[in-house]
Protein backbone atom coordinates (compact mmCIF):
# COMPACT_ATOMS: atom_id res chain seq x y z
CA UNK A 1 0.00 0.00 0.00
CA UNK A 2 1.22 3.12 -1.16
CA UNK A 3 2.46 5.78 1.46
CA UNK A 4 0.88 8.79 -0.37
CA UNK A 5 -2.00 9.63 -1.99
CA UNK A 6 -0.83 12.64 -4.39
CA UNK A 7 -3.14 15.33 -5.92
CA UNK A 8 -3.15 15.04 -9.71
CA UNK A 9 -1.44 18.58 -10.06
CA UNK A 10 1.01 17.88 -7.78
CA UNK A 11 2.07 14.43 -9.13
CA UNK A 12 2.46 15.79 -12.80
CA UNK A 13 4.82 18.83 -11.42
CA UNK A 14 6.91 16.57 -9.23
CA UNK A 15 6.85 14.18 -12.46
CA UNK A 16 8.04 17.00 -14.85
CA UNK A 17 10.68 18.02 -12.16
CA UNK A 18 11.81 14.53 -12.41
CA UNK A 19 12.23 14.82 -16.31
CA UNK A 20 14.55 17.16 -15.87
CA UNK A 21 17.01 14.51 -16.72
CA UNK A 22 15.50 14.84 -20.35
CA UNK A 23 15.43 18.31 -20.75
CA UNK A 24 17.25 18.89 -23.81
CA UNK A 25 17.11 15.30 -25.61
CA UNK A 26 16.81 14.39 -29.00
CA UNK A 27 14.17 12.25 -30.73
CA UNK A 28 13.93 10.61 -33.95
CA UNK A 29 10.78 9.47 -35.37
CA UNK A 30 8.18 9.49 -38.38
CA UNK A 31 5.55 12.60 -38.19
CA UNK A 32 2.20 11.95 -38.14
CA UNK A 33 -0.97 13.86 -37.45
CA UNK A 34 0.62 16.72 -38.12
CA UNK A 35 -1.38 20.03 -37.09
CA UNK A 36 -0.73 24.08 -37.09
CA UNK A 37 -2.92 26.35 -35.36
CA UNK A 38 -3.94 29.56 -36.50
CA UNK A 39 -1.34 30.98 -34.49
CA UNK A 40 1.07 29.30 -36.20
CA UNK A 41 2.09 26.39 -33.40
CA UNK A 42 2.78 22.93 -34.74
CA UNK A 43 1.32 20.12 -33.45
CA UNK A 44 2.00 16.26 -34.35
CA UNK A 45 2.93 12.65 -33.16
CA UNK A 46 6.51 11.28 -33.82
CA UNK A 47 6.46 7.17 -34.06
CA UNK A 48 8.65 4.55 -34.59
CA UNK A 49 6.97 0.55 -34.88
CA UNK A 50 6.67 0.69 -31.45
CA UNK A 51 5.62 3.67 -29.59
CA UNK A 52 4.65 7.24 -30.61
CA UNK A 53 4.84 10.86 -28.59
CA UNK A 54 3.04 13.69 -29.13
CA UNK A 55 5.21 16.85 -29.97
CA UNK A 56 4.35 20.64 -29.76
CA UNK A 57 6.77 23.06 -31.48
CA UNK A 58 5.56 26.70 -30.40
CA UNK A 59 5.22 29.30 -33.75
CA UNK A 60 8.24 31.60 -32.22
CA UNK A 61 10.66 28.25 -33.39
CA UNK A 62 8.46 26.92 -36.52
CA UNK A 63 8.82 30.23 -37.84
CA UNK A 64 12.43 29.90 -38.42
CA UNK A 65 11.99 26.35 -40.11
CA UNK A 66 13.40 26.42 -43.45
CA UNK A 67 11.38 23.64 -44.84
CA UNK A 68 7.37 22.38 -43.74
CA UNK A 69 6.89 19.71 -41.21
CA UNK A 70 4.61 17.01 -43.04
CA UNK A 71 3.41 13.59 -42.21
CA UNK A 72 5.45 10.93 -43.11
CA UNK A 73 8.60 12.80 -42.57
CA UNK A 74 11.46 11.02 -40.45
CA UNK A 75 12.08 14.06 -38.21
CA UNK A 76 14.83 14.70 -35.40
CA UNK A 77 13.09 16.70 -33.22
CA UNK A 78 14.94 18.72 -30.23
CA UNK A 79 13.55 19.73 -26.92
CA UNK A 80 12.73 19.13 -23.00
CA UNK A 81 10.15 16.45 -21.98
CA UNK A 82 6.96 17.19 -19.84
CA UNK A 83 3.28 16.31 -18.99
CA UNK A 84 0.87 19.23 -20.38
CA UNK A 85 -0.53 19.48 -17.22
CA UNK A 86 -4.24 20.29 -18.38
CA UNK A 87 -4.31 17.07 -20.06
CA UNK A 88 -2.26 15.18 -18.46
CA UNK A 89 -0.49 14.22 -21.84
CA UNK A 90 3.22 13.41 -21.96
CA UNK A 91 4.66 15.49 -24.47
CA UNK A 92 8.13 16.95 -26.43
CA UNK A 93 8.21 20.43 -26.24
CA UNK A 94 10.36 21.31 -29.05
CA UNK A 95 12.99 23.93 -29.81
CA UNK A 96 14.14 22.22 -33.38
CA UNK A 97 13.67 20.23 -35.87
CA UNK A 98 15.75 18.34 -38.53
CA UNK A 99 15.09 16.47 -41.10
CA UNK A 100 16.92 12.89 -40.72
CA UNK A 101 19.55 12.42 -42.96
CA UNK A 102 19.26 15.34 -45.20
CA UNK A 103 19.86 18.75 -44.42
CA UNK A 104 17.04 21.04 -43.58
CA UNK A 105 17.49 23.90 -46.69
CA UNK A 106 17.92 20.31 -49.02
CA UNK A 107 14.93 19.04 -47.89
CA UNK A 108 13.55 22.82 -47.90
CA UNK A 109 14.33 23.27 -51.75
CA UNK A 110 12.97 19.88 -52.27
CA UNK A 111 9.78 20.59 -50.80
CA UNK A 112 9.15 23.94 -52.25
CA UNK A 113 10.29 22.30 -55.53
CA UNK A 114 7.51 19.88 -55.33
CA UNK A 115 4.80 22.19 -54.74
CA UNK A 116 5.65 24.41 -57.31
CA UNK A 117 6.42 21.65 -59.64
CA UNK A 118 2.81 20.36 -58.60
CA UNK A 119 1.24 23.58 -59.06
CA UNK A 120 2.82 23.57 -63.04
CA UNK A 121 5.07 26.46 -62.01
CA UNK A 122 8.55 24.85 -63.89
CA UNK A 123 6.38 23.73 -67.00
CA UNK A 124 7.37 24.08 -70.32
CA UNK A 125 4.56 25.57 -71.25
CA UNK A 126 4.32 28.23 -68.89
CA UNK A 127 8.29 29.53 -70.09
CA UNK A 128 7.70 32.81 -72.28
CA UNK A 129 10.71 32.79 -74.93
CA UNK A 130 13.27 35.00 -74.62
CA UNK A 131 12.78 37.80 -76.85
CA UNK A 132 15.39 37.84 -80.05
CA UNK A 133 16.27 40.64 -79.63
CA UNK A 134 16.50 41.60 -76.24
CA UNK A 135 18.08 45.59 -75.79
CA UNK A 136 16.67 46.65 -72.79
CA UNK A 137 18.15 44.34 -70.03
CA UNK A 138 17.23 44.57 -66.28
CA UNK A 139 19.60 42.87 -63.74
CA UNK A 140 18.31 41.88 -60.52
CA UNK A 141 21.59 41.76 -58.53
CA UNK A 142 24.26 43.05 -56.39
CA UNK A 143 26.46 46.16 -57.72
CA UNK A 144 29.39 45.22 -56.01
CA UNK A 145 28.95 40.87 -56.00
CA UNK A 146 30.87 38.88 -58.84
CA UNK A 147 27.82 38.68 -60.76
CA UNK A 148 27.97 42.19 -62.19
CA UNK A 149 31.54 42.23 -62.65
CA UNK A 150 31.52 38.98 -64.86
CA UNK A 151 28.56 40.54 -67.01
CA UNK A 152 30.07 43.81 -67.42
CA UNK A 153 33.39 41.62 -68.06
CA UNK A 154 31.53 39.51 -70.62
CA UNK A 155 29.73 42.49 -72.28
CA UNK A 156 33.18 44.39 -72.46
CA UNK A 157 33.21 46.34 -75.82
CA UNK A 158 30.25 44.14 -77.51
CA UNK A 159 27.41 45.57 -76.25
CA UNK A 160 26.54 48.40 -78.81
CA UNK A 161 22.56 49.22 -78.76
CA UNK A 162 22.23 47.70 -75.39
CA UNK A 163 21.21 49.33 -72.47
CA UNK A 164 21.97 47.67 -69.02
CA UNK A 165 19.52 48.81 -65.98
CA UNK A 166 20.83 47.10 -62.49
CA UNK A 167 18.06 46.87 -59.61
CA UNK A 168 20.45 46.59 -57.32
CA UNK A 169 19.34 44.14 -54.27
CA UNK A 170 21.36 42.26 -51.26
CA UNK A 171 21.54 38.54 -52.89
CA UNK A 172 22.68 37.27 -49.49
CA UNK A 173 20.68 37.31 -45.89
CA UNK A 174 17.76 37.23 -44.82
CA UNK A 175 16.15 40.54 -46.61
CA UNK A 176 17.82 39.74 -49.85
CA UNK A 177 14.68 37.09 -50.75
CA UNK A 178 12.24 40.02 -50.07
CA UNK A 179 14.57 42.48 -51.68
CA UNK A 180 15.31 40.42 -55.01
CA UNK A 181 11.14 39.66 -55.15
CA UNK A 182 10.28 43.36 -54.45
CA UNK A 183 12.55 44.34 -57.37
CA UNK A 184 10.97 42.12 -59.61
CA UNK A 185 7.61 42.74 -58.86
CA UNK A 186 8.97 46.55 -59.64
CA UNK A 187 10.17 45.57 -62.70
CA UNK A 188 7.17 43.40 -63.42
CA UNK A 189 5.21 46.73 -63.21
CA UNK A 190 7.05 49.23 -65.22
CA UNK A 191 7.41 46.82 -67.98
CA UNK A 192 10.74 48.82 -69.17
CA UNK A 193 12.49 45.95 -70.48
CA UNK A 194 13.05 43.45 -72.69
CA UNK A 195 14.22 40.58 -70.43
CA UNK A 196 15.01 40.41 -66.66
CA UNK A 197 17.80 38.74 -65.27
CA UNK A 198 18.29 37.48 -62.18
CA UNK A 199 21.82 37.20 -61.02
CA UNK A 200 24.71 35.80 -57.98
CA UNK A 201 27.83 34.84 -57.95
CA UNK A 202 28.46 30.90 -56.50
CA UNK A 203 28.41 30.24 -53.03
CA UNK A 204 27.12 27.75 -50.70
CA UNK A 205 23.78 26.86 -50.56
CA UNK A 206 23.31 28.83 -47.99
CA UNK A 207 24.64 32.00 -49.45
CA UNK A 208 22.11 30.89 -52.58
CA UNK A 209 19.47 30.20 -49.88
CA UNK A 210 17.55 33.80 -51.01
CA UNK A 211 17.01 32.44 -54.55
CA UNK A 212 15.47 29.32 -53.41
CA UNK A 213 12.72 31.01 -51.45
CA UNK A 214 9.02 31.34 -52.44
CA UNK A 215 8.56 34.54 -52.76
CA UNK A 216 11.02 34.90 -55.35
CA UNK A 217 9.75 32.14 -57.57
CA UNK A 218 6.37 33.53 -57.18
CA UNK A 219 7.88 37.28 -58.23
CA UNK A 220 9.34 35.38 -60.92
CA UNK A 221 6.38 33.45 -62.29
CA UNK A 222 4.37 36.45 -62.29
CA UNK A 223 6.47 38.49 -64.32
CA UNK A 224 5.57 39.49 -67.36
CA UNK A 225 8.74 40.12 -68.93
CA UNK A 226 10.75 36.95 -69.77
CA UNK A 227 13.92 35.93 -66.98
CA UNK A 228 16.59 34.48 -67.40
CA UNK A 229 18.34 32.87 -64.09
CA UNK A 230 22.08 33.20 -63.23
CA UNK A 231 22.76 32.02 -60.23
CA UNK A 232 25.80 30.43 -58.93
CA UNK A 233 28.14 28.05 -60.70
CA UNK A 234 26.65 25.58 -63.11
CA UNK A 235 26.34 22.67 -61.05
CA UNK A 236 24.21 24.66 -58.91
CA UNK A 237 20.24 24.70 -59.22
CA UNK A 238 17.77 26.80 -57.17
CA UNK A 239 14.14 27.45 -57.52
CA UNK A 240 14.86 30.84 -59.31
CA UNK A 241 16.85 28.49 -62.09
CA UNK A 242 13.86 26.45 -62.40
CA UNK A 243 10.91 29.23 -62.31
CA UNK A 244 12.73 31.65 -64.49
CA UNK A 245 11.93 31.29 -68.21
CA UNK A 246 15.55 30.64 -68.93
CA UNK A 247 18.42 29.26 -67.17
CA UNK A 248 21.92 30.53 -67.99
CA UNK A 249 24.33 28.23 -65.53
CA UNK A 250 26.55 30.99 -64.74
CA UNK A 251 25.96 34.91 -64.29
CA UNK A 252 28.27 35.43 -67.54
CA UNK A 253 26.27 32.63 -69.33
CA UNK A 254 23.44 34.76 -68.87
CA UNK A 255 25.17 37.78 -70.35
CA UNK A 256 26.50 35.51 -73.43
CA UNK A 257 22.57 34.71 -73.96
CA UNK A 258 21.83 38.27 -74.80
CA UNK A 259 25.10 39.23 -76.16
CA UNK A 260 24.95 36.26 -78.59
CA UNK A 261 21.16 37.16 -79.26
CA UNK A 262 22.29 40.24 -80.85
CA UNK A 263 25.46 39.04 -82.49
CA UNK A 264 23.73 36.35 -84.41
CA UNK A 265 20.81 38.67 -85.38
CA UNK A 266 23.13 40.86 -87.12
CA UNK A 267 24.65 37.78 -88.93
CA UNK A 268 21.34 36.29 -89.86
CA UNK A 269 20.40 39.46 -90.93
CA UNK A 270 23.61 39.51 -93.21
CA UNK A 271 23.04 36.20 -94.23
CA UNK A 272 19.47 36.68 -95.44
CA UNK A 273 20.83 40.07 -97.22
CA UNK A 274 23.54 37.69 -99.02
CA UNK A 275 20.71 34.39 -99.55
CA UNK A 276 18.44 37.09 -101.09
CA UNK A 277 20.85 38.57 -103.50
CA UNK A 278 22.67 35.29 -104.61
CA UNK A 279 19.07 34.12 -105.08
CA UNK A 280 17.88 37.15 -107.26
CA UNK A 281 21.26 37.21 -109.13
CA UNK A 282 21.23 33.79 -110.57
CA UNK A 283 17.42 34.25 -111.29
CA UNK A 284 18.30 37.20 -113.29
CA UNK A 285 21.23 35.52 -114.72
CA UNK A 286 19.30 32.53 -115.74
CA UNK A 287 16.87 34.39 -117.07
CA UNK A 288 19.31 36.63 -119.26
CA UNK A 289 20.67 33.40 -120.08
CA UNK A 290 17.74 32.12 -121.32
CA UNK A 291 16.82 35.16 -122.99
CA UNK A 292 20.27 34.90 -124.78
CA UNK A 293 19.44 31.10 -125.76
CA UNK A 294 16.22 32.54 -127.01
CA UNK A 295 17.60 35.27 -129.09
CA UNK A 296 20.25 32.95 -130.45
CA UNK A 297 17.49 30.20 -131.57
CA UNK A 298 15.50 33.44 -132.96
CA UNK A 299 18.39 34.36 -135.16
CA UNK A 300 19.20 30.38 -136.23
CA UNK A 301 15.06 30.30 -137.36
CA UNK A 302 15.52 33.58 -138.95
CA UNK A 303 18.69 32.64 -140.67
CA UNK A 304 17.73 29.22 -141.73
CA UNK A 305 14.31 30.78 -142.95
CA UNK A 306 16.09 33.15 -145.02
CA UNK A 307 18.43 30.79 -146.64
CA UNK A 308 15.72 28.82 -147.38
CA UNK A 309 13.17 31.63 -149.03
CA UNK A 310 17.36 32.69 -150.69
CA UNK A 311 17.53 29.54 -152.19
CA UNK A 312 14.04 29.15 -153.53
CA UNK A 313 13.81 32.69 -155.01
CA UNK A 314 17.29 31.69 -156.29
CA UNK A 315 15.61 28.59 -158.07
CA UNK A 316 12.89 30.63 -159.75
CA UNK A 317 14.80 33.37 -160.92
CA UNK A 318 17.34 30.78 -162.98
CA UNK A 319 15.84 30.27 -165.60
CA UNK A 320 14.88 34.31 -166.17
CA UNK A 321 18.05 34.94 -165.68
CA UNK A 322 19.22 32.55 -168.10
CA UNK A 323 16.85 33.58 -170.60
CA UNK A 324 19.14 36.60 -172.52
CA UNK A 325 21.87 33.90 -172.90
CA UNK A 326 19.09 31.86 -174.64
CA UNK A 327 18.02 34.80 -176.56
CA UNK A 328 21.26 35.83 -177.62
CA UNK A 329 22.17 32.27 -178.82
CA UNK A 330 18.77 32.33 -180.62
CA UNK A 331 19.80 35.86 -182.23
CA UNK A 332 23.49 34.05 -183.10
CA UNK A 333 21.39 31.23 -184.34
CA UNK A 334 19.40 33.09 -186.51
CA UNK A 335 21.95 35.69 -187.69
CA UNK A 336 23.95 32.77 -188.64
CA UNK A 337 21.27 31.27 -191.05
CA UNK A 338 20.21 34.49 -192.32
CA UNK A 339 24.02 34.73 -193.83
CA UNK A 340 23.91 31.51 -194.86
CA UNK A 341 20.10 32.38 -196.42
CA UNK A 342 22.06 35.60 -197.64
CA UNK A 343 24.89 33.65 -199.13
CA UNK A 344 22.60 31.31 -201.04
CA UNK A 345 20.25 34.09 -202.21
CA UNK A 346 20.46 34.60 -205.81
CA UNK A 347 20.37 38.64 -204.80
CA UNK A 348 23.57 38.50 -203.42
CA UNK A 349 24.95 36.95 -206.38
CA UNK A 350 23.08 40.09 -208.03
CA UNK A 351 24.92 42.30 -205.99
CA UNK A 352 28.10 40.76 -206.88
CA UNK A 353 27.71 41.98 -210.90
CA UNK A 354 25.81 38.67 -212.04
CA UNK A 355 22.41 38.77 -213.96
CA UNK A 356 20.23 35.83 -214.11
CA UNK A 357 18.17 35.57 -217.81
CA UNK A 358 14.90 34.73 -217.67
CA UNK A 359 12.69 33.55 -221.08
CA UNK A 360 9.16 33.96 -221.14
CA UNK A 361 7.51 30.85 -221.98
CA UNK A 362 3.66 30.71 -221.58
CA UNK A 363 3.80 33.15 -218.94
CA UNK A 364 6.40 31.66 -217.10
CA UNK A 365 9.87 33.08 -215.86
CA UNK A 366 12.37 30.51 -215.76
CA UNK A 367 16.21 31.11 -215.91
CA UNK A 368 18.22 30.49 -218.89
CA UNK A 369 20.89 27.83 -217.84
CA UNK A 370 21.18 26.60 -221.26
CA UNK A 371 21.72 28.47 -224.61
CA UNK A 372 19.57 26.06 -226.46
CA UNK A 373 16.33 26.58 -224.80
CA UNK A 374 15.83 30.03 -226.74
CA UNK A 375 15.71 30.43 -230.13
CA UNK A 376 17.18 33.90 -231.66
CA UNK A 377 14.73 36.09 -231.77
CA UNK A 378 13.09 35.66 -228.54
CA UNK A 379 12.51 38.07 -225.81
CA UNK A 380 13.91 37.54 -223.02
CA UNK A 381 14.48 39.41 -219.28
CA UNK A 382 17.31 39.88 -217.39
CA UNK A 383 17.54 40.38 -213.81
CA UNK A 384 20.20 42.64 -212.61
CA UNK A 385 20.91 43.77 -209.16
CA UNK A 386 19.10 47.18 -209.79
CA UNK A 387 16.20 46.71 -212.64
CA UNK A 388 15.76 44.60 -215.52
CA UNK A 389 16.46 44.87 -218.78
CA UNK A 390 13.85 43.32 -221.70
CA UNK A 391 16.32 42.17 -224.44
CA UNK A 392 15.84 40.41 -227.83
CA UNK A 393 18.00 37.15 -228.17
CA UNK A 394 20.32 38.20 -231.36
CA UNK A 395 22.71 35.32 -231.43
CA UNK A 396 23.57 32.45 -229.59
CA UNK A 397 26.11 29.36 -229.58
CA UNK A 398 25.84 25.92 -228.36
CA UNK A 399 28.02 25.27 -225.77
CA UNK A 400 29.79 23.66 -223.56
CA UNK A 401 29.23 23.82 -219.61
CA UNK A 402 31.10 26.80 -218.71
CA UNK A 403 33.97 26.83 -216.11
CA UNK A 404 34.70 29.52 -214.54
CA UNK A 405 36.34 31.37 -217.47
CA UNK A 406 38.18 34.87 -217.44
CA UNK A 407 36.21 35.77 -220.39
CA UNK A 408 32.94 35.05 -218.86
CA UNK A 409 31.81 37.81 -218.79
CA UNK A 410 33.57 39.53 -221.97
CA UNK A 411 32.20 37.04 -223.90
CA UNK A 412 28.86 37.28 -222.09
CA UNK A 413 28.98 40.64 -223.45
CA UNK A 414 30.41 40.19 -227.12
CA UNK B 1 10.13 53.61 -74.44
CA UNK B 2 7.39 50.59 -74.77
CA UNK B 3 8.60 46.99 -74.97
CA UNK B 4 6.90 47.04 -78.15
CA UNK B 5 9.26 48.70 -79.93
CA UNK B 6 11.54 45.16 -80.25
CA UNK B 7 8.59 43.09 -81.45
CA UNK B 8 8.11 45.02 -84.71
CA UNK B 9 11.62 44.40 -84.98
CA UNK B 10 10.89 40.74 -84.56
CA UNK B 11 7.97 41.42 -87.28
CA UNK B 12 10.52 42.65 -89.49
CA UNK B 13 12.94 39.91 -88.94
CA UNK B 14 10.38 37.22 -89.11
CA UNK B 15 9.33 38.92 -92.69
CA UNK B 16 12.50 38.72 -93.87
CA UNK B 17 13.09 35.30 -92.83
CA UNK B 18 9.53 34.40 -94.85
CA UNK B 19 10.94 36.30 -97.80
CA UNK B 20 14.19 34.11 -97.97
CA UNK B 21 12.55 31.29 -97.71
CA UNK B 22 9.64 32.17 -100.54
CA UNK B 23 12.56 33.33 -102.89
CA UNK B 24 14.59 30.14 -101.87
CA UNK B 25 11.39 27.82 -102.08
CA UNK B 26 9.15 28.65 -104.43
CA UNK B 27 9.00 28.91 -108.23
CA UNK B 28 8.19 32.83 -108.54
CA UNK B 29 7.74 35.35 -111.30
CA UNK B 30 10.30 37.18 -111.87
CA UNK B 31 8.51 40.75 -111.82
CA UNK B 32 7.43 39.16 -107.98
CA UNK B 33 10.79 37.71 -106.81
CA UNK B 34 12.25 41.10 -107.59
CA UNK B 35 9.35 42.69 -105.58
CA UNK B 36 10.13 40.74 -102.62
CA UNK B 37 14.08 41.27 -102.72
CA UNK B 38 13.44 44.92 -102.97
CA UNK B 39 10.73 44.15 -99.23
CA UNK B 40 13.65 42.16 -98.00
CA UNK B 41 16.44 44.51 -98.86
CA UNK B 42 14.33 47.50 -96.87
CA UNK B 43 13.64 44.88 -93.90
CA UNK B 44 16.68 44.36 -93.28
CA UNK B 45 17.85 48.11 -93.33
CA UNK B 46 15.29 47.90 -90.64
CA UNK B 47 16.80 45.30 -88.23
CA UNK B 48 19.82 46.82 -88.67
CA UNK B 49 18.85 50.34 -88.01
CA UNK B 50 16.74 48.86 -84.96
CA UNK B 51 20.03 46.70 -83.76
CA UNK B 52 21.89 49.87 -83.41
CA UNK B 53 18.85 52.38 -81.95
CA UNK B 54 19.30 51.76 -78.40
CA UNK B 55 21.92 53.85 -76.75
CA UNK B 56 24.70 52.04 -74.97
CA UNK B 57 24.38 52.69 -71.26
CA UNK B 58 24.56 51.37 -68.12
CA UNK B 59 22.62 52.81 -65.27
CA UNK B 60 21.09 51.75 -61.78
CA UNK B 61 17.45 51.57 -61.68
CA UNK B 62 15.82 51.36 -58.33
CA UNK B 63 11.91 52.18 -56.96
CA UNK B 64 11.43 55.41 -55.27
CA UNK B 65 8.93 56.02 -52.14
CA UNK B 66 6.00 55.68 -54.66
CA UNK B 67 7.54 52.58 -56.07
CA UNK B 68 7.94 54.45 -59.56
CA UNK B 69 11.56 54.15 -61.19
CA UNK B 70 14.43 55.73 -60.39
CA UNK B 71 17.10 55.60 -62.74
CA UNK B 72 20.68 57.26 -61.76
CA UNK B 73 23.81 57.01 -63.23
CA UNK B 74 25.82 53.31 -62.26
CA UNK B 75 29.48 54.50 -61.52
CA UNK B 76 30.64 50.74 -60.86
CA UNK B 77 31.66 48.79 -57.73
CA UNK B 78 32.41 51.75 -54.77
CA UNK B 79 35.47 49.76 -53.57
CA UNK B 80 37.73 49.44 -56.85
CA UNK B 81 37.46 49.84 -60.55
CA UNK B 82 38.51 46.38 -62.15
CA UNK B 83 39.69 46.15 -65.57
CA UNK B 84 36.08 44.86 -66.97
CA UNK B 85 34.46 47.61 -65.53
CA UNK B 86 37.30 50.41 -66.96
CA UNK B 87 36.31 48.71 -70.34
CA UNK B 88 33.29 49.60 -70.93
CA UNK B 89 33.57 53.42 -69.60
Amino acid sequence: MPERVWKVGELIRQINLDFFRYNDISVEGEVSNFTRSTAGHCYFSIKDARAQMRVVLFDSQARFLRFRIENGLQLVVRGRLSIYEQKGEFQLNAVSAEPAGLGALQLAFEQLKKRLADEGLFDAARKKPIPMLPQRIAIVTSTTGAAIRDILHVLGRRFDGLSLQIYPVRVQGTAAAKEIATAIRHLSRWEMHDVVLICRGGGSLEDLWPFNEEIVARAISACPIPTISGVGHETDFTICDLVADLRAPTPSAAAEIVIRAKSEICRQVENDVRRMRHRIESRVVARRERINRRRVMLYRIVESRARTMRSRLTATRDPLARFPMRVARERQHLEAMASTLNAVSPLSVLSRGYAIAFSRTRNRRKPILDSGVVKVGEPIEVQLKKGRLECTVDAKTMGVESVWPDNYATREIE
Amino acid sequence: MPRAKSSDFEKAFQELEEIVRRLEGEELPLDESLQLFERGIQLSRLCNQKLEEVEKKIELILADSKGQPVVKPFEGEEEEEDAATEEWR
